[in-house]
């Protein structure tokens, strides 16, 4: 097992809008990115144990209310309403055994997640 | 493909079991049901309700043959309508959605009893979730029924978790109101034709609720139903529920205070193990498949009518004055009590008024209980 120790690395100087990615986050993009208009879009819905998820795939439409972060040539987008619930967080890589997947660590938004920490509960 | 297969064949099972147990509990008569829109007859548990002795005084129920109705004032109705409608309530709901099935049995798989819990797995609101016939122009249209108290906290909750869903909510309880109808033996619910109803359905609980009726406001149900009169003890809906030991709305279930399981939420049919993630599931079904429920809501005798209430989760205790118990409602002489099972046999349990006076109760087991496991 790999424990990827999420190393930070600020990308945006609006502190109010700030989503952190990890190294093992644009490390993965920089490999699985085809093209440079590909971009990881995060979403948050509600469901899972907690009440609210996170939902992460690749696309290439941008809309209006969109907030990109940009890293390294690497892209990762979330729309108005998801930003609120993940403000302060930062997006990782993570890779174990069982699987592999992008995952959103230490939110200070979220009070509690569920075991498999794709969901969690607001605080 | 597999899966819809395998839900079907569940269904199947499911609503046989449901009639074995009822015929073979009950020696009950299967009856036939008219379904307002389909028009043929499909044969339903007709459970003999009024002939339902529970060692009680209280005898409003049985009276005369003919169907009793009570529109069940407590309740109110919400709508939710639009295509994420179904994917709205699914991740909230302790019930599968799927079960909602038209296709599979319409007269039981209209409606479904559900709980909404909170992230630790608590009680929320009991709900019971009406699907109504496809909006035209919106899609998925579904009413919950929840207190008529509680409606607005509702509609917060499901707003809270709505974020992009496409779903619409309105509170409808000015515009409908909930009934109960429940069916004498040997009697089929028959509706007059020319009479409108917004639904009309077994209630999904338990089998000698008889049945669930939706109707515009200022309509009565013994306008639409055939054979049908209004009861004349105001608390009739009331005592047939505490008798039964059906525990509804937030004075029997205080939210954020009961476990579903401790609901009995299990055996009236309210909990899906196999649908997935909702907001407290992982409790839910750690519970259920390493735990033991030694608490559950059970129904109560008193040995006297009580006036005054007594406080809110008073103490049913046994001789030893040991506390066993928690009372969660109380109707002239019968109860509603969160119990130790292993404690209710006791016939030495009592209670203590608001007075300090002791009052002995007896607990008992519904028969509607699926102790054998589903």
């Amino acid at each position: 097992m790999i424990r990827s120790k999420a190393r930070l690395t600020d990308v945006s100087n609006d502190s109010s809008d700030s989503v952190l990615l990890s190294e093992s986050c644009i490390k993965r993009l920089k490999k699985i990115s085809k093209n440079p208009d590909d971009y990881l879009r995060l979403t948050v819905d509600g469901g899972g144990c907690s009440g609210f998820q996170y939902n992460f795939r690749f696309e290439n439409q941008i809309k209006p209310d969109d907030h990109i972060i940009e890293k390294e040539g690497v892209k990762v987008v979330v729309d108005e309403t998801s930003i609120a619930f993940i403000r302060g967080s930062t997006i990782d890589y993570h890779e174990e055994l069982i699987r592999s997947t992008f995952r959103v660590v230490s939110n200070p938004n979220a009070e509690q997640g569920c075991s498999c920490g794709a969901s969690f509960a607001l605080k | 493909m597999i899966k819809k297969t395998t839900r079907a064949s569940e269904m199947t099972l499911h609503i046989v079991t449901r009639l074995v147990r009822c015929s073979r509990q009950r020696g009950s008569l299967v009856g036939a049901f008219s379904f307002p829109f389909c028009e043929r007859q499909i044969p339903l548990p007709v459970t003999a309700l009024l002939s339902y002795r529970h060692n009680s005084q209280d005898s409003s129920a049985q009276s005369d043959a003919g169907f009793i109705s009570q529109c069940v004032e407590k309740r109110g109705l919400l709508r939710v309508v639009g295509p994420d409608a179904k994917a709205l309530l699914q991740g909230l709901i302790t019930n599968d959605m799927d079960c909602l099935n038209v296709d599979i049995c319409p007269t039981i798989n209209n409606c479904l009893y559900s709980l909404i819990l909170n992230n630790q797995g608590r009680v929320l609101w009991d709900i019971i979730i009406y699907r109504l016939g496809e909006d035209k122009d919106k899609g998925q249209n579904y009413l919950l029924e929840t207190d008529k108290d509680q409606v607005d906290d509702v509609l917060k909750h499901l707003k809270k978790y709505k974020l992009r869903k496409k779903a619409d909510l309105f509170s409808m309880s000015d515009e409908m109101s909930v009934w109960a109808v429940a069916s004498p033996p040997n009697e089929s619910v028959t509706v007059a034709s020319n009479k409108s109803h917004i639904f009309l359905n077994m209630d999904p609980r338990a089998p000698d609720l008889g049945y669930r009726l939706i109707l515009a406001s200022g309509t009565q149900a013994s306008d639409v139903v055939t054979n049908c009169k209004v009861a004349d003890d105001p608390q009739w809906y009331e005592k047939l529920r505490y008798r039964l030991g059906v525990g509804e709305g937030v004075v029997n279930h205080p939210p954020g205070k009961c476990f579903p399981l401790e609901a009995n939420a299990d055996y009236l049919n309210g909990v899906s193990f196999r649908k997935g993630c909702y907001i407290g599931q992982e409790l839910t079904a750690r519970t259920q498949h390493t735990g033991a429920v030694r608490k559950r809501l059970m129904p109560l005798t008193l040995a006297e009518n009580l006036d005054e209430q007594p406080e809110g989760d008073a103490a049913v205790a046994n001789s030893a004055g040991k506390q066993v118990g928690k009372l969660r409602g109380v109707i002239c002489s019968l109860g509603l009590a969160l119990m130790r099972i292993d404690a209710s046999e006791d016939t030495s349990l009592h209670i203590k008024t608001s007075t300090g006076r002791k009052v002995g109760v007896t607990a008992s087991q519904p028969s509607w209980w699926n102790t054998e496991g589903p």
